[in-house]
């Protein structure tokens, strides 16, 4: 399947989702001015996804990494939604790893990635950088 | 004398892509003071939330015809904390709800915030206007203070709004 790949700019976040690899990364600032147009597109990608891989057209050990420096609560339901996506993909026998990242000193974002994992109820790598 | 040195006070129709703008004029203002990173995130990130609610629910056909409460968005260093405030004016139906929302947040302890931002993403619903009702919230968790807040009713059925956040340096 296609590869998504989005630009970053100073509102919208770079996205790459490697479906060679299993590779996807989320990076920048997330505070689109349709949030739904942006990341609705991103989510059905994660399906498709889901489907080549059990279809074993996939890889099946993925590797989600999120380094924002800033997300908007808007942005903050559609994040949580992927990490869903992510926790769909272990119940359907995949391999995830969830690296959440952020920079030293900003507690913020490290309490917000806490409380992502406690919704969507397993283990992240949080990563100072 | 006076402490209270103005960083950003901006007055207007705010459009989208003048959000941006006045972040990139805060961060390049609050960079000469030594705020730890903490405090800088949470001044842009709470400024960000304030500009964007005013975006997304400001009246604008109720502003075209009330020029005298105009949007207000201003971030002020005082001696012990970073004051955020912002106005605007909206449709009288959502004062009530507004209020309740700010009153709850105000009263609830942080473990409630976070159990109220964890309810609110995995139940709520995105509006129409693209909001998820997590911005009182997540400002809430960041400033680690209570609201300050009027309403002023304005007749004709709208109110005009205004909300104050501190950060404490």
């Amino acid at each position: 399947m296609k590869k998504y790949f989005i630009e970053q700019t100073e509102n919208i976040p770079g996205i790459s989702l490697d479906s060679d690899l299993g590779i996807f990364e989320i990076k920048g600032v997330s505070r689109p001015e349709n949030v739904q147009d942006f990341y609705d597109p991103i989510l059905l990608w994660f399906d498709d996804y889901l489907k080549e891989a059990l279809s074993n057209n996939a890889e099946k050990n993925v590797t989600l990494t999120v380094f924002l420096e800033y997300f908007n609560s808007s942005s903050a339901k559609y994040i949580s939604f992927i990490l869903k996506k992510m926790a769909e993909y272990k119940a359907n026998g995949l391999e995830v790893t969830v690296n959440w990242k952020y920079e030293d000193g900003d507690e913020d974002m490290l309490e917000v990635g806490e409380e992502m994992q406690r919704i969507v109820k397993f283990s992240f790598n949080f990563i100072m950088i | 004398m006076s402490n209270k040195i103005k960083i950003v006070d901006f007055s207007g129709e705010l459009k989208f892509e003048m959000i941006q703008f006045l972040i990139s004029e805060l961060s390049q203002k609050i960079s000469i003071y030594d705020f730890t990173t903490a405090v800088r995130k949470k001044i842009l990130n709470i400024s960000v939330e304030c500009l964007e609610n005013i975006y997304k629910y400001t009246d604008n056909e109720l502003y075209k015809n009330t020029l005298n409460l105009i949007t207000k968005f201003s971030v002020i260093k005082e001696s012990d904390g970073i004051i955020i405030s912002s106005g605007n004016i909206l449709q009288a139906e959502l004062m009530k709800k507004i209020k309740e929302r700010i009153d709850k947040i105000n009263n609830s302890t942080r473990e409630q915030l976070f159990m109220a931002y964890e309810e609110v993403i995995n139940y709520g619903q995105i509006s129409q206007k693209g909001g998820a009702g997590l911005g009182l919230i997540d400002m809430a968790l960041k400033s680690g203070n209570k609201f300050q807040y009027t309403f002023t009713e304005s007749g004709n059925n709208f109110f005009y709004y205004e909300l104050t956040v501190k950060i404490n340096i």
